[in-house]
């Protein structure tokens, strides 16, 4: 490598550190408007379509609206079994423990990476990205496929999904 | 004195350790119980542990420090003492990455609940608590160093405990700065490309904020200051300093040069029609997110460092500082070329299989991924050498160590490639000549072509780096020839000493030296 005389023209003799902290500045300000932005301009979750009906899941998950989210699952999955039948995988009681455990910490990003339907089953792909001790990104991705069916109340969820998925 | 001063100091480290963590958690738990997340039995066994350890080390620290206080003030020796040195500069490393965590930690919580990524609010008062505390003891004792300094120099042992201190938390704040705005900027990207996408923002962008923001604070202030006077006169030509400077320069190096190589793989990728490049899927735009961020942070960091070193280089480049840097262009190179061998072997392999394939009737399969892969490797890695490889330099960078490193680390590297790729290649061919049982199918013949890939590869590096060896070994300068002596008689007179201690002390003469011993009596003189 060889040290060449590189030199930013007209920035000569200011505090190279100011700099920096100015670029920083503009950064945390270009992140905080970006987010406050997109979340004012965004619309509520339109329940008539499958990826509709994951938001508002993963949105009253993440809120602690454990009573709304549950009312998005399909009755498959929470209609409570009659004596010698097998049960649902989880309680309404349990499923409101689980989405009041995780909350408080820090949630994590969702977003849908596709929607396919077919006649009145769907599937919504999702992708979750928490943050993680990852040196370089801070971060960790996994993708979660929500399987849905058509209910007379509308799409409903018919996957076993864990609320700390979308913590 | 010294053990007194060890047992003083060691004592006071300790203690003050006890105290600092029973001042911060008795604080969180208090917190805790005051804003309802604790029960009240939790309080009162916490109160009953943290309490036993506050009250044992608060008067052990306080009676110890006063102590080595008024002894500094007596004698200057104490005072400017390397031990008391190590004591302050580890207490101020320790509170200042204890504070820097639960700053970052603060940050993150506020910035949660500012924009409802999190409902803790007594994590945000328990991380505002244990940054009080932590910072207060740490201001303290920032300004006993100060007082110190200014009492007595700093140097030798006691100017490089302060280095160490210093640039271990310059590093530590940029690391935080850096990985901070990378990561913040992949999600805002993330957010602009493919917002309407994102259900849920979750906490990313307040941990990202939070990461950036201490490490500007922590990176900031220690820049600031090691860059005032008298600090940086002494430190300009330290090792450490330069050490600290090319430890980020080649981590930004190699990270910008991934994020580089990955938008490149995109790009070619997609460019040949692949549409889920390296698995990626959804929107290609937020894919690029971490790469770009990863390339624009980096790269930028790059610009910023090698010109801070340029500053410090300036004209009068200290011989170790010279050795770092030598390391630094080397080591660079070796990864450069490394890079390159493995992007023209796997594109010759690839293009191997593309020609060997359809002709023997077998199908070529996925190439256009693994030729977008191989290509951005040899394209990132064939500038990177080239800008760090000289060839023939100068004669006072040619005959470095860190310069037979590389050749040596690049002839071996060539020379087991070609070992290995070769005893493939003759096993194929004999297994053909001899039609072994595995040499039946066409893969023998594939696998032919794949191995003369490799060994192309290394033939062509081997001989080059070769070749370079031994130009370096014929440009080397001749040894100086012994300086003669002849024609030229010294007469030396010694008193005071015997003819056998004489004999001694003329045995370390070099070779070739010639002496007679005449004992003269010592009226003549």
């Amino acid at each position: 490598m060889r040290y060449g005389a590189m030199r930013i023209p007209g920035l000569r003799g200011t505090d190279p550190t100011w700099l920096v902290a100015g670029g920083v500045s503009l950064l945390a300000l270009a992140g905080l408007t970006s987010m406050l932005l997109i979340r004012t301009t965004q619309n509520l979750p339109d329940l008539s379509t499958p990826s509709g009906v994951v938001t508002a899941y993963v949105q009253a998950v993440q809120s602690g609206k454990a009573d709304r989210a549950w009312g998005l699952l399909s009755q498959d999955a929470t209609n409570q079994a009659g004596p010698g039948q097998p049960g649902p995988l989880v309680s309404k009681s349990d499923f409101q423990q689980q989405v009041q455990a995780s909350r408080g910490s820090t949630a994590s990003r969702v977003r849908i990476l596709s929607s396919t339907q077919s006649g009145n089953a769907a599937t919504v792909q999702v992708e979750v990205t928490s943050t993680s001790a990852d040196l370089l990104t801070g971060s960790s991705s996994q993708t979660v496929v929500v399987a849905l069916k058509q209910e007379s109340a509308g799409w409903r969820i018919t996957s076993n999904l864990y609320p700390g998925q979308f913590q | 004195m010294i053990q007194r001063r060890l047992y003083l100091y060691i004592v006071a480290a300790v203690s003050l350790g006890m105290l600092l963590v029973g001042l911060t958690n008795l604080g969180s738990t208090t917190l805790n119980t005051v804003l309802g997340v604790n029960s009240g039995s939790a309080f009162k066994d916490a109160i009953a542990g943290f309490g036993a350890v506050t009250l044992v080390g608060l008067p052990v620290w306080l009676i110890h420090w006063v102590i080595a206080q008024r002894l500094a003030s007596r004698h200057p020796d104490e005072r400017v003492s390397a031990l008391r040195r190590l004591y302050v500069y580890v207490v101020l490393a320790a509170t200042a990455i204890a504070a820097t965590i639960f700053l970052r930690r603060l940050l993150e919580d506020g910035f949660g609940l500012l924009l409802g990524s999190t409902s803790d609010g007594a994590a945000v008062a328990r991380a505002a608590w244990g940054s009080v505390v932590l910072v207060a003891f740490w201001l303290y004792h920032f300004r006993i160093a100060a007082a110190d300094r200014d009492e007595g120099d700093e140097v030798g042992t006691s100017a490089t405990l302060r280095r160490w201190y210093a640039y271990g938390l310059l590093l530590l704040g940029f690391a935080f700065l850096l990985f901070g705005a990378r990561n913040l900027l992949e999600q805002v990207w993330v957010l602009l490309a493919d917002g309407r996408q994102t259900i849920a923002f979750g906490g990313l962008i307040p941990a990202a904020l939070a990461g950036m923001l201490t490490g500007l604070l922590v990176w900031g202030f220690h820049a600031r200051w090691t860059a005032h006077e008298p600090l940086l006169t002494d430190d300009r030509r330290s090792t450490l300093r330069a050490v600290q400077g090319f430890l980020v320069l080649a981590g930004s190096v190699a990270l910008a040069l991934i994020g580089a190589s990955q938008l490149l793989y995109y790009a070619l990728a997609r460019g040949l029609g692949i549409q889920q490049p390296g698995g990626v899927s959804g929107n290609l735009l937020a894919a690029l997110a971490g790469p770009a961020s990863t390339l624009v942070v980096f790269a930028l960091a790059w610009v910023w460092v090698r010109q801070q070193l340029a500053a410090d280089a300036g004209e009068t480049e200290a011989a170790r500082q010279a050795g770092v840097r030598r390391l630094y262009t080397h080591l660079v190179a070796l990864f450069a070329l490394a890079t390159l061998a493995v992007g023209a072997a796997g594109l010759l392999w690839t293009l191997s299989d593309h020609l060997l394939n359809p002709l023997l009737g077998r199908n070529v399969g996925e190439w256009r991924d693994r030729a977008s892969l191989f290509t951005t490797l040899a394209l990132v890695g064939t500038p990177m050498w080239l800008t760090h490889w000289h060839a023939a330099p100068d004669l006072r960078e040619r005959f470095t160590l860190s310069r037979r490193l590389y050749l040596y680390a690049a002839l071996l590297g060539s020379v087991l490639a070609l070992l290995i790729s070769g005893a493939v290649l003759l096993y194929r061919l004999l297994g053909l000549i001899l039609s072994t049982s595995d040499a039946s199918s066409d893969a023998a013949v594939v696998d032919a072509g794949r191995s003369t890939s490799v060994i192309l590869v290394a033939v062509a590096l081997g001989l080059y780096h070769w070749r370079l060896l031994r130009a370096d070994s014929a440009a080397r300068p001749a040894a100086a020839p012994e300086p003669s002596y002849s024609g030229q008689r010294f007469v030396v007179t010694i008193l005071g000493t015997n003819e056998e201690q004489i004999r001694g002390l003329l045995r370390g003469l070099p070779g070739g030296a010639r002496y007679s011993l005449e004992s003269r009596d010592i009226s003549n003189l």
